[in-house]
């Protein structure tokens, strides 16, 4: 196991100052923790943590987004765990942990009666707001943003030394980039299958190139027909999806729901996608969530895809 | 031929007495002025005699028939009111606001006829100002506006009218001949015409009755000749006051 | 005068020609582009395709609905202006639109099914008429302030409820109920129904018209001239209320059109309302049909929310309007 650098920037030290010197309670020190066999790469592309006067393992953990718990389960630290997000429920065990509110709402006087040493921040699933209310009330918060795949590993690495579960995060981490190279090899290089993704019908809400639910089209062999939209999540009109003529319509579908967003797309049976009946479902649990589930979630839309491209034309 | 007749009206705003048992007879061919101090509440006894108010107590009456028993539209017939402010939106031109005091003659179905322009135009006419005809009310003058709306009250051909300080912002020279030949003419069509006047003299010079309101609800009345003396006036507008006659008119001026 | 008979005719004439040349344009132009021999063939053999699913399943039905609900949130806008009498009134004013979007905003919320929310936006807009009727009843005169401040407040009382449930919604639901508070037509038929309530109304206007005129020269005029007010405002608060509920079912709450469109028109052909009415039914619904086609194309294959171009399209015309000739309502 090799131990990982820490390094302090200078923005830090600035702020070590300044927060001395004013009237926030606590000093910051502010830690880039890097990771992994990759460390160069991962500590430029990840977004810093901030700790403080921290020791290494944290005891008492609370987590602001279901995969973020759901990484602290795959690492073994689940019982490190005293408070989560109203949408945290996988594994089950999660669910008997208590809930310290939903993306809407945080209840900042339950984290604060929890006595956590560690608060697992998401940058974009949590308000910057409620994220800084938490440093200013002295807590220690390590912020993520998980982007890409990759990210999510460096992820698992850097969960796995707050925990002091090095050992078995890395070997987690490894197993996954596996997994991941694997369908990568199996899948990527196939005949390339344009590919629409939907998330929502009320309206036709997509993703562009920037999310990483396109590196997973593309891992699998395939193109995301709106990628090159200019924000990362995108209303577009049935004409647009129409002109767009995709192979393949994917979308998400929920525990709850019994019909898809996609099964609107069936009454044009002059597209591609309708005509090969490639309308694709997959378990939104595992695509929309940042964490280890996301290989279930392309071993699915590879699979899936794969059969779609046999169905083509 | 239209008698206005009020039984023991009584009315109030709030808790002011404005009249009490009242009981008036206007006969056709009668012009009458209502006099009295400010905010005794002349426009509201013309409001009520209109029939746009409802009277505490009492009955009016228009040729044995009850006023508030007649149907809006044949009630616009027989009564026409014009009223002390201005209430012509700015945007309508002279022509129309003329046609519209036309509407308890018009039919819904059938819209203005080829009379109901004639009359319109004569009422204008009437006034002095066919000129005017297509202007906006918002671009004519105060005494201009006040004679649109007179050419209005014309216009609506009713045989009971009543006018609520009809000559305001008028010249004298409307005030006098307008005013004048405006009551001649309805005089001889037999009309009944009850004013308000805000000029106490031109008041008499132009009404055969007056009628008194003094203000705790006991009323005065009778033709002017009667009515209109020092003693009277000067109880009634709280203020003395003192008779000068040229010639065979009268005139009371503040002591 | 200003319009006289034939001046009048021109206008109308000319207005369903750009109404017609509006759906028209519509009906052509799109992502998706119209291949014309396939429509050829459809009309010759009746064979489906692309071409003629996107034109008559896509463009035509919500270029009818567009058409009909930008009538109704004219005339709507109309009969306000003069129901208020207040050049700032539009359909919106009175809280119809929100008690429609509170209960199609619940059943977002609770995850039904979409087809749940126009039956629970007609339930909330019927809701919110009766409730303002009871409330301001008493006022007596239909007219009065008493019944604009009524509304107002009711209509605060809904956006109070709207943003409750915007701040409970998930994720994902939010930006389906943003889109629907921004005015958002599908294609689908506008249904006979509204399109009954529209032509009704229209009949109706054009029947009491002459009395609408009347009614704007003063409250105490117009009784004197025989007209019977308290009826005829309770007529023209039913009227705009059930316009203002059929749009706003079918579309959420479009804006502006209702606002705009009176005042556009009268400036152009005057205030009375015989033709005041038919003209702004004809201007609104080209307008909406013209701005649901620039929701639809301005930043393809991104979709707007068709209300936020009736914004755009909307607040520089009322500034002009303003600046030009001041709005020609007595208030």
């Amino acid at each position: 196991m090799r131990d990982p650098n820490i390094q302090f920037s200078p923005i830090a030290i600035g702020q070590a100052i300044s927060a001395v010197c004013g009237f926030l309670s606590g000093s910051f020190f502010l830690l880039i923790v890097t990771g992994g066999s990759s460390s160069d790469s991962l500590a430029s592309e990840i977004d810093h943590g901030v700790l403080s006067q921290f020791e290494v393992p944290a005891e008492r953990v609370i987590s602001l987004a279901p995969h973020l718990t759901e990484i602290m389960f795959h690492i073994g630290a689940g019982e490190s765990l005293v408070g989560v997000m109203a949408s945290s429920d996988f594994p089950s065990a999660a669910l008997l942990l208590p809930r310290v509110g939903s993306h809407r709402l945080l209840d900042l006087e339950k984290i604060i009666s929890l006595k956590p040493d560690l608060v697992l921040g998401w940058k974009e699933g949590n308000h910057e707001a409620d994220l800084s209310m938490i440093r200013r009330l002295g807590f220690n918060v390590f912020e993520s943003n998980p982007g890409t795949l990759e990210e999510i590993a460096a992820l698992i690495r850097q969960l796995g030394f707050l925990m002091g579960k090095t050992e078995i995060a890395e070997s987690q981490a490894r197993d996954f980039e596996r997994k991941i190279a694997e369908l990568r090899r199996r899948y990527a290089k196939k005949e390339p299958v344009r590919v629409f993704y939907q998330v929502w019908d009320h309206p036709i809400y997509t993703l562009n190139g920037r999310h990483v639910v396109s590196q997973l089209i593309e891992d699998c062999g395939g193109s995301n027909v709106f990628s090159e939209l200019p924000t990362i999540s995108v209303v577009v009109s049935v004409e647009a999806v129409l002109n767009a003529d995709p192979d393949v319509i994917v979308g998400s579908l929920t525990k709850t729901e019994d019909s898809s967003p996609v099964s609107m797309w069936s009454q044009w049976p002059a597209m591609t996608a309708v005509a090969s009946q490639n309308l694709i479902s997959i378990d939104a649990d595992h695509i929309a969530r940042m964490g280890p589930r996301i290989v279930l979630a392309m071993t699915e839309l590879c699979e899936k895809m794969d059969l779609a491209r046999a169905r083509l034309p | 031929m239209m008698r206005l007749e009020v039984q023991s009206l009584d009315l109030r705003i709030s808790e002011k007495k404005i009249c009490d048992d009242l009981t008036l007879n206007v006969k056709p061919g009668e012009v009458w002025s209502v006099l009295g101090r400010n905010g005794v509440g002349k426009t509201t006894l013309l409001h009520t005699l209109a029939g746009l108010r409802d009277p505490l107590k009492g009955q009016i009456k228009l040729d044995g028939v009850a006023l508030n028993s007649l149907a809006t539209k044949a009630r616009g017939q027989k009564v026409s009111i014009l009223f002390q402010q201005t209430q012509a939106p700015i945007s309508t031109c002279a022509y129309d606001f003329v046609m519209s005091a036309r509407h308890p003659w018009i039919s819904r179905w059938a819209g203005p006829t080829r009379d109901d322009q004639d009359i319109v135009v004569e009422s204008l006419s009437q006034m002095g100002l066919e000129a005017l005809m297509h202007r906006d009310v918002g671009s004519l003058s105060g005494g201009e506006r006040r004679r649109v709306e007179l050419a209005a009250t014309v216009a609506q051909n009713a045989q009971t009218i009543l006018l609520d300080e009809p000559v305001n912002h008028l010249d004298l020279h409307y005030q006098i001949n307008l005013l004048q030949d405006a009551l001649t003419k309805w005089r001889a069509e037999g009309r009944a015409v009850v004013m308000v006047m805000h000029d106490l003299n031109l008041a008499i010079r132009f009404s055969d009755h007056l009628l008194c309101l003094c203000g705790d609800g006991s009323t005065l009345q009778g033709e002017t000749s009667a009515v209109a003396t020092t003693e009277n006036l000067s109880t009634l507008l709280r203020y003395p006051l003192r008779e000068l006659t040229l010639g065979d008119r009268s005139f009371f001026i503040p002591a | 005068m200003k319009s006289s008979h034939r001046y009048q005719r021109l206008t109308i004439a000319i207005l369903l020609v750009f109404s017609i040349a509006a759906v028209g344009l519509s009906l052509l132009v799109g992502s998706v582009s119209i291949v014309w021999n396939d429509l050829i063939s459809f009309f010759r053999s009746g064979t489906v395709s692309m071409t003629t699913m996107v034109v008559f399943e896509l463009r035509l039905p919500r270029a009818v609905s567009a058409f009909v609900v930008g009538s109704s949130l004219a005339v709507a806008g109309v009969m306000m202006q003069v129901l208020l009498r207040n050049p700032l009134a539009d359909p919106y004013v009175l809280g119809v639109s929100g008690g429609s979007a509170a209960f199609a905003l619940i059943v977002m919320l609770l995850g039904l099914p979409f087809s749940a929310v126009p039956i629970a936006a007609t339930l909330g807009a019927g809701f919110s008429i009766v409730l303002l009727i009871l409330l301001a009843r008493a006022s007596g005169d239909w007219g009065s302030s008493r019944l604009l401040l009524t509304g107002i407040v009711l209509a605060s009382g809904w956006g109070a409820l709207i943003g409750f449930f915007l701040s409970l919604g998930e994720a994902n639901q939010i930006q389906g109920m943003l889109f629907w508070l921004m005015g958002d037509l599908r294609p689908e038929w506008p249904g006979f129904i509204r399109i009954l309530v529209l032509l009704a109304v229209l009949i109706v206007g054009l029947i009491v018209a002459r009395d609408l005129d009347l009614l704007l020269e003063g409250d105490l005029r117009a009784r004197s001239l025989g007209l019977n007010t308290s009826a005829l405002r309770l007529i023209i608060l039913l009227a705009a209320s059930l316009l203002t509920a059929a749009s706003v079912t079918l579309a959420g709450p479009v804006g502006f059109i209702g606002l705009v469109v009176p005042h556009m028109m009268r400036l152009i052909i005057g205030s009375r309302h015989r033709l005041l009415i038919p003209v702004s039914a004809l201007a609104g619904g080209t307008l909406l049909v013209i701005a649901e086609m620039i929701a639809r194309t301005v930043i393809a294959p991104q979709q707007l929310p068709v209300g936020v171009i009736t914004s755009f399209i909307g607040v520089p015309v009322f500034l002009y309007l303003l600046r030009r000739r001041g709005l020609s309502i007595p208030s």
